[in-house]
């Protein structure tokens, strides 16, 4: 008989992926991420390429938006669906290997210990590879947009690797379906009074990453989508 | 008064009648249909008295009456574009609720052995 594999994190965990277009690099995002949690939801946002294809090779679950629906939107289905499962600590992975499953552990530990009810990572706590200074520059305008508008004091505002409380993945709820979803996390982290901790974490840029991945420009798009999002309600 | 003038009366004249009755009626969205009934009711009056709107240009300081009409319909046009923008959104929401609800409703779990198979 096989002994059961013994993974880096505990089995209340629940990993949360949105991919869309990923087929190429989610099986990588998988390979890596399999031996550090069992639980794995992928949500398929309305690929036109073999992510499902690629997805189901893995022992993930697979949900799949018939249409495209946006980052926001998947997540909010893969934090949904992990819930209804009995997750207690869920945590949010991008699909393109641009973090490191490695540090899923650090990036869970102050939830686990009841020191704060979400961990953000943060890139310029932790490490870049690759990261070009015009993506650097709108990233440093976000930190100073969300500082006078959300009024949340954080160094990264943009970094998909995150990890919530049950109780915290309840109590925020994202209505943002595309981008600008991490600003509202943010900005719903202030409003329901969460505690949270940011954690260094390494972010992997390479040339596909960066080809498909947001416009710089993109960044006035998601400022107008958050504001308009926060007064229609 | 000419053709166009008594035409035009008739037509917002309808529209104001209708919101008029939605009004007195009760009926669900008093707030637009008073809105509207204030429109119409302006419209008509300019067409009747075209120095209406010098009037109102005068009181506010503006200068020329087609100016104030022009500022009016600038100011509609946002707010229109707002409030359709508004309707999109919700919908938009909603659809992506129903593709939630689809997800998770046909939700495919791990194939049995996969994960041995990855493993080896």
């Amino acid at each position: 008989m096989q002994p059961e594999q013994m993974y880096q994190v505990p089995d209340n965990v629940w990993v949360v992926i949105a991919a869309y277009n990923e087929g190429e690099r989610l099986a990588i995002t998988l390979s890596q991420l399999l031996p550090v949690a069992k639980n794995v939801v992928v949500v398929d946002d309305g690929s036109r390429d073999q992510t499902a294809e690629v997805a189901r090779r893995f022992p993930v679950w697979l949900l799949r938006h018939p249409i495209n629906r946006g980052q926001g939107a998947a997540l909010q289905t893969g934090l949904d669906f992990a819930r209804s499962k009995g997750a207690e600590i869920l945590v949010t992975f991008d699909a393109d290997n641009q973090h490191v499953a490695s540090e899923i552990p650090n990036v869970i530990e102050p939830v686990r210990t009841g020191q704060a009810d979400i961990a953000l990572g943060s890139r310029f706590l932790g490490h870049t590879e690759n990261l070009p200074l015009a993506r650097w520059l709108v990233l440093k305008g976000g930190v100073l947009f969300t500082r006078l508008v959300s009024r949340i004091a954080v160094t990264d505002t943009h970094n998909g690797f995150r990890a919530f409380s049950r109780s915290a993945a309840e109590r925020i709820r994202i209505t943002q379906d595309r981008m600008a979803h991490a600003s509202e996390i943010l900005d719903e982290i202030r409003t329901q009074g969460l505690r949270y901790v940011e954690v260094p974490v390494t972010i992997r840029y390479s040339q596909q990453t960066l080809e498909k991945g947001q416009s710089s420009w993109n960044a006035i798009r998601i400022v107008w989508q958050f504001l308009l999002g926060k007064v229609i309600r | 008064m000419s053709t166009f003038q008594i035409l035009s009366v008739l037509i917002l004249g309808t529209f104001a009648l209708r919101d008029l009755i939605g009004v007195l009626s009760r009926a669900n969205g008093r707030g637009i249909r008073l809105l509207r009934l204030c429109v119409w009711s302006a419209a008509i009056t300019a067409i009747i008295n075209p120095g209406f709107p010098q009037a109102i240009a005068n009181l506010l300081g503006i200068g020329r009456g087609a100016d104030v009409v022009l500022y009016i319909f600038v100011l509609a046009f946002l707010w229109v574009s707002f409030f359709l923008y508004s309707c999109h959104l919700r919908v938009q929401r909603q659809v992506t609720q129903l593709a939630r609800h689809i997800a998770i409703q046909e939700a495919q779990p791990p194939m049995i052995g996969e994960r041995k198979a990855q493993d080896q």
